[in-house]
């Protein structure tokens, strides 16, 4: 879980703690199964969270976009962060930028 | 080693530097001008930047500090001033400048310690960057289910660890 203290209006309409869930699956990909999980994870926080980053290594399952489109009503938002959105977080010079375009990425889905 | 840029254009004022700095073991270059400066750093890595406030106009030394924040932010810019330029000092840091020191007798004392203190927080940072890059380098590599699950926990951790503002 990270506290969040960023001033910047778009991080406080965030909320106070955001979730993160590494995943490191090979053999089965990370798809709508663990989002779902995910989002009941954050959910259960008494309204502290409401968006989380699912991060992998690899490639999400295709089922992941079409849960992402089902859940685009709910106040909780799943950012998800594949291998190479992994790779630019770690070279990155600017990593808030990153993760605030990772976010508006997800919100035109 | 910590890389600083000393940009003005007073020749005596930059050897007096280079006699300073120098001996402390800083890898050190110079700039006569705003366009030298300007040109070194687009073509070179500095971690610090010694600028002139007045380069020779006032205007000159903030356009550069905008110059350096907009190319790379990192780049932490102490802003050297003459006497009674604290006003458009404390502007300079409302442009992204670290700090100031005025061009004073005790000139010397206050910039080696205001670059001890920096050099202290650049080498940390770059000691957190360098375990980032590892990291994923091990979590690439780690074929193990279990520990490369660990790696990825902690490399996020670090990632998430250095956003300022953001607490893991």
């Amino acid at each position: 879980m990270i506290g969040n203290n960023r001033a910047e209006s778009f991080w406080v309409n965030q909320g106070s703690s955001i979730l993160v869930e590494c995943k490191n699956w090979s053999a089965k990909k990370v798809g709508k199964n663990e989002f779902v999980l995910f989002k009941d994870k954050i959910a259960n926080r008494s309204g502290r969270s409401k968006l989380g980053f699912l991060v992998i290594t690899g490639k999400f399952a295709g089922t992941i976009t079409t849960e992402l489109v089902r859940s685009s009503s709910s106040e909780i938002l799943i950012v998800p962060i594949d291998g190479d959105q992994l790779k630019e977080l770690v070279f990155s010079k600017n990593r808030i930028t990153h993760l605030q375009n990772y976010i508006n990425q997800t919100l035109l889905i | 080693m910590i890389k600083i840029l000393v940009i003005d254009d007073n020749k005596s004022f930059r050897q007096s530097l280079q006699i300073i700095l120098g001996d402390l073991g800083y890898d050190l270059d110079f700039a006569k001008d705003a366009e030298v400066g300007k040109a070194k750093i687009s073509q070179d890595s500095y971690d610090i930047v010694l600028l002139d406030l007045k380069l020779p106009a006032e205007r000159e030394g903030l356009e550069v500090l905008e110059f350096i924040k907009k190319f790379n932010s990192d780049i932490v810019v102490i802003m050297m001033t003459g006497y009674g330029d604290v006003p458009t000092a404390v502007k300079a840091i409302k442009l992204g400048a670290e700090d100031f020191v005025e061009k004073d007798s005790d000139f010397d004392d206050h910039l080696v310690v205001k670059l001890e203190r920096i050099t202290e927080r650049i080498i940390l940072l770059k000691d957190r960057e360098d375990l980032i890059h590892l990291l994923w380098e091990q979590t690439l590599k780690e074929n193990d289910r279990q520990s490369k699950g660990k790696l990825l926990e902690q490399l996020c951790t670090s990632i998430f660890k250095s956003i300022p503002d953001l607490t893991y």
